[in-house]
């Protein structure tokens, strides 16, 4: 009985350890890319001649 | 497929929370029969006669091998459309499965391996069948590995194909070396060689496995898009 324990346990503790690691890659350049939105709305909005100076 | 459009258009700037539907109904999907399937496959169905309670791996390590050549299937289909319109979607699409894949792969060897050592009493044999899986975990191994050495994304893209493409021989051959070669590997299970509550709690099992797949694919397919969109903006920037 322990080797179908471990079996099952491992296969599911994988499958759900991989759709984990996925998800926190989508949040993460999902976020980037809101990041990059931002900051391009950012540069649209600013006056004509301020390139970037404070 | 529906594939999603490029994003970071003016039509479609974030493609994360618009295919976030889709995803969720298939990981709902997914755990369910997952859930379903491994209370049946555990509790449920009776044991086999001869090898008792293990035989219930079986319900895992089939569909784990059987979407791990479809797997690699949609590489082989992808790497070849891609290869013909050099559309970079097609690779995003094989490198995702092939990730997925290699998971599926892995899963079946240490599964074979966990009913093995109770049934043969080894781990490990260099049996047709296992050695033949070994090699196809090794190719899509070497898939990734190529698309992360090259440094030019239309040359790891261009490579890896090649390899999709010659490496998805080794999935017929995986298939009939059990009757090519004398192998202490079973022959593949027919419907008339297996009791109606077993086969119906393997293609239960095969269905949860598949809607995992589906999800994992989808899901990887979306944050390698994102992924491109972010590296086109930082180059523009």
């Amino acid at each position: 009985m322990g080797y179908l324990w471990v079996g099952y346990v491992l296969t599911w503790v994988a499958m759900v350890w991989f759709a984990w690691r996925l998800e926190a890659r989508a949040r993460q350049v999902g976020r980037r890319l809101r990041e990059t939105e931002r900051d391009r709305a950012d540069e649209r909005r600013r006056p004509e001649g301020d390139h970037g100076r404070t | 497929m529906d594939l999603p459009r490029a994003p970071g258009t003016v039509t479609d700037p974030s493609p994360l929370p618009r295919l976030r539907a889709p995803h969720l109904v298939l990981a709902f999907l997914a755990v369910v029969t997952a859930v379903v399937g491994s209370v049946i496959g555990l509790w449920v169905v009776p044991p086999d006669a001869m090898q008792g309670d293990v035989q219930r791996l079986m319900y895992l390590h089939v569909p784990a091998a059987w979407l791990a050549f479809l797997a690699f299937f949609v590489v082989f289909v992808m790497s070849v459309l891609y290869l013909i319109q050099r559309d970079p979607r097609w690779d995003l699409l094989a490198a995702s499965s092939a990730e997925v894949g290699v998971l599926f792969t892995a899963l079946t060897l240490v599964l074979g391996s966990l009913w093995g050592k109770p049934i043969w009493g080894v781990w490990w044999t260099w049996d047709p069948r296992l050695t033949t899986t070994a090699i196809l975990l090794v190719i899509y191994v070497g898939y990734l590995a190529v698309r992360s050495f090259a440094a030019d994304p239309e040359r790891a893209a261009r490579w890896s194909a090649v390899v999709g493409i010659v490496g998805f021989a080794d999935v017929p051959i995986v298939y009939l070396s059990v009757t090519w070669w004398r192998s202490l590997h079973q022959p593949p299970s027919s419907p008339q060689s297996m009791a109606s509550s077993m086969l119906w709690t393997l293609m239960l099992n095969l269905v949860a496995f598949t809607l995992v797949y589906a999800y994992l694919l989808l899901r990887r397919y979306q944050v390698a898009v994102a992924e491109q969109e972010l590296d086109a903006r930082r180059a523009e920037d």
